[in-house]
């Protein structure tokens, strides 16, 4: 059993090591391209006395890349089994945050296809049935008020032009 | 000047006028309170109404929506993690960690007591100090402020969570995607992409609302579905008080934060006379330096009532404050002073040096009505704290979808634009992904908050004093800004290097 804690404490050191590690890779390859390839290209203007339009840009991505390189050196230095341990879970439940992160594109790709309206009704059903929510009646109310209550504030107090699909 | 005010409280205390100043309120608490309105959206609104009304009785009713927005967003932000304004971002720390441990209601009420204290202090201010506040204000050229920017970044330190690190890079992050628009010197187009509606630049409010809002929706996904793995059925949301001091704020905690509410309000204060720089920056500041200088620094972030009050106070400190360049100067420092000039104006009060001398009766009129709203504030805003705890009592299922729409349509009625809704998401989901590796979001906003006015400021010194930056040591605001500075970073290197040695051990 101690030998199983002890292996798995290593997994964990390792995995948190290569977590920080993959973290600054990402970032530097970032910084890297946007350093010689984005800002060139999106940033035009005339160099002016003192600083160029590219300065602030290339300042962010100089100081996102410094601090990245830290991160990297910092990564090979053995940390603390609670830093390790929080950590540890944060793959757990991925699915359910994949899932709403989808159902929020799914959202906006349906609001500009059909409706606000429709689509509100339809997301709002779909998610509170996958967080959990059975019971059909709470549901449907729940979602039917909100939407109502939405169109009430925004389209007739506000007059906020609420975005136009197909239908309406 | 006293004769004056007491003037104006018998004109303010009229029924019509009190009545409209708790109307304004009532109305700015709940139009602040849903993520994506704001008061100066309020105001705009309300403006038209206001036209057949006397300057008195239509300005004050403008003043006391202005008064409540402010408060009003910090509600959604305790409540659901959703600032209902910028003005409130950093009061999500400690309001929504106070809320989550069932204390949303010692949250809610402490939120209303620092932004009353805060206001008073600003309004205060205003009515005793406000030539003397302008002058100093004035004197702060691009240079100094750029001193002053630099020196507000440093807070980013104390709000960087458990690693400076990437707090740091967090802030890196934040300055880039400041920079999305158009140059505030060359006035070209950067990072657009060739999308027209992005040299706007990425709108704060979306971005806020992503960052702590929508971010806060998938984390309540992913435990949802942990909570399917382990068999355990959806609860609702937030816990319940469980003692009857969980409800309330305490005579104790409210003596124990009443440095750091007079601190913040006082830093509100300055900041809000200070053109440009706005009530956002303001409660970051407050909360920053609350922390800086706090007895428990270490509580920050975890809940603490502390936190709730060194926002709030700061947030409202700007709201008095942010009329004294426009009532002494003619200059409007934000967007609701902007709108609230063209108020004036239109009620035939010219702002500026002379308007003391030509309308005093209505100036302090003025004054008296601000002093009302904010002791209206008090009362009404109890109330609406009571309606609002509804929101502890809705399942996570239920509440969390109904939270992503309503930062949908708050995140499209600002330009009513999709790309701002598109903006709001993926912000939601860069906020959730750094928040899950372990990067905090306050610095990212602080930079982006901070960003602007930084590249602004220092290029104009730049240009204005032939390339050269002497000028930012020889001034000797700018001087005592930039060895501030320089204490900080030098403690702030120090406590890295102690806490790599303590994790190496």
């Amino acid at each position: 059993m101690g030998f199983r804690i002890a292996d798995a404490r290593i997994f964990m050191k390792l995995n948190s090591v290569k977590q920080d590690f993959w973290i600054a890779v990402l970032l530097l390859s970032l910084c890297l391209s946007a350093y010689f390839f984005v800002i060139p290209a999106q940033v035009q203007g005339e160099i002016q006395r003192g600083m160029p339009p590219t300065f602030f840009p290339n300042l962010s991505v100089v100081w996102i890349g410094v601090f990245s390189v830290l991160l990297l050196v910092r990564s090979f230095v053995p940390q603390t089994e609670a830093a390790q341990e929080s950590r540890a879970d944060r793959r757990s439940g991925r699915n359910g945050a994949m899932f709403t992160i989808a159902a929020g594109i799914a959202y906006l790709v349906l609001c500009s296809l059909f409706s606000f309206v429709i689509s509100t009704v339809v997301i709002l059903a779909i998610l509170m049935w996958a967080l959990g929510e059975r019971r059909w009646h709470f549901i449907v109310s729940a979602t039917l008020v909100t939407t109502l209550g939405i169109y009430v504030v925004f389209d007739w107090l506000m007059s906020v032009q609420f975005p136009e699909g197909m239908l309406f | 000047m006293w004769e004056n005010l007491l003037n104006g409280f018998q004109t303010c205390l009229d029924p019509v006028t009190l009545a409209l100043i708790v109307a304004g309120v009532t109305i700015g608490v709940v139009v602040g309170a849903i993520p994506g309105l704001t008061g100066a959206m309020a105001i705009a609104l309300i403006i038209p109404f206001t036209f057949t009304m006397d300057a008195v009785n239509s300005i004050s009713v403008l003043l006391a929506i202005y008064c409540g927005g402010i408060y009003g967003g910090s509600i959604t932000a305790i409540l659901i993690r959703a600032p209902g304004s910028p003005a409130s971002a950093a009061t999500v720390f400690d309001g929504y960690e106070l809320a989550k441990q069932g204390k949303a209601g010692k949250a809610l009420k402490m939120a209303i007591n620092a932004s009353v204290i805060g206001n008073y202090i600003s309004v205060l201010l205003l009515i005793f100090v406000a030539p003397q506040i302008a002058e100093l204000a004035l004197k702060l050229g691009p240079t100094e402020i750029a001193s002053l920017i630099i020196f507000s970044l440093t807070i980013i330190a104390y709000v960087s969570g458990a690693s400076i690190l990437r707090g740091l890079i967090s802030a890196g992050i934040g300055l880039f995607f400041c920079t999305i628009g158009i140059d505030p010197i060359t006035a070209t187009p950067r990072l657009a992409f060739g999308v027209p509606e992005l040299e706007r630049g990425i709108s704060l409010i979306p971005m806020s609302i992503g960052l702590f809002a929508v971010s806060e929706v998938f984390k309540q996904g992913e435990k949802a579905f942990q909570a399917k793995l382990i068999g355990r059925e959806a609860t609702p949301v937030l816990p319940k008080a469980v003692n009857p001091d969980d409800d309330k704020v305490t005579m104790k905690e409210m003596w124990a934060s009443m440095r750091t509410i007079i601190q913040s309000g006082l830093i509100g204060s300055f900041l809000g006379a200070v053109p440009g720089v706005g009530s956002p920056i303001a409660s970051f500041m407050g909360y920053g330096l609350g922390k800086r200088f706090s007895k428990h620094p270490e509580k920050y972030g975890t809940g603490y009532v502390e936190g709730v009050a060194a926002s709030e106070s700061a947030n409202n400190g700007v709201v008095g404050a942010s009329l004294i360049p426009l009532l002494t100067l003619g200059i409007p420092g934000d967007l609701p002073t902007a709108i609230l000039l063209g108020a004036f104006l239109l009620h035939g009060l010219i702002p500026g040096p002379l308007l003391f001398q030509e309308h005093p009766g209505e100036v302090y009129s003025l004054f008296a009505a601000f002093l009302i709203s904010v002791t209206a504030l008090y009362f009404v805003a109890r109330q609406v704290i009571k309606v609002a705890h509804v929101f502890t009592s809705i399942p996570r299922a239920v509440l969390f979808p109904v939270v992503l729409v309503f930062c949908f349509i708050g995140s499209y009625a600002i330009n009513s634009s999709m790309l701002d809704v598109w903006v709001m998401l993926l912000f939601g989901i860069l906020g959730y992904l750094l928040e899950k590796y372990g990067f905090a979001l306050a610095p990212l906003l602080i930079a982006f908050l901070l960003g602007p006015i930084l590249e602004s400021s220092l290029r104009q010194s730049i240009i204005l004093t032939g390339g050269s930056i002497e000028e930012s040591f020889t001034s000797p605001v700018s001087l005592v800004l930039l060895i501030l500075t320089l204490i900080v970073i030098i403690q702030v290197t120090y406590r890295g290097f102690k806490e790599i040695r303590r994790q190496a051990r």
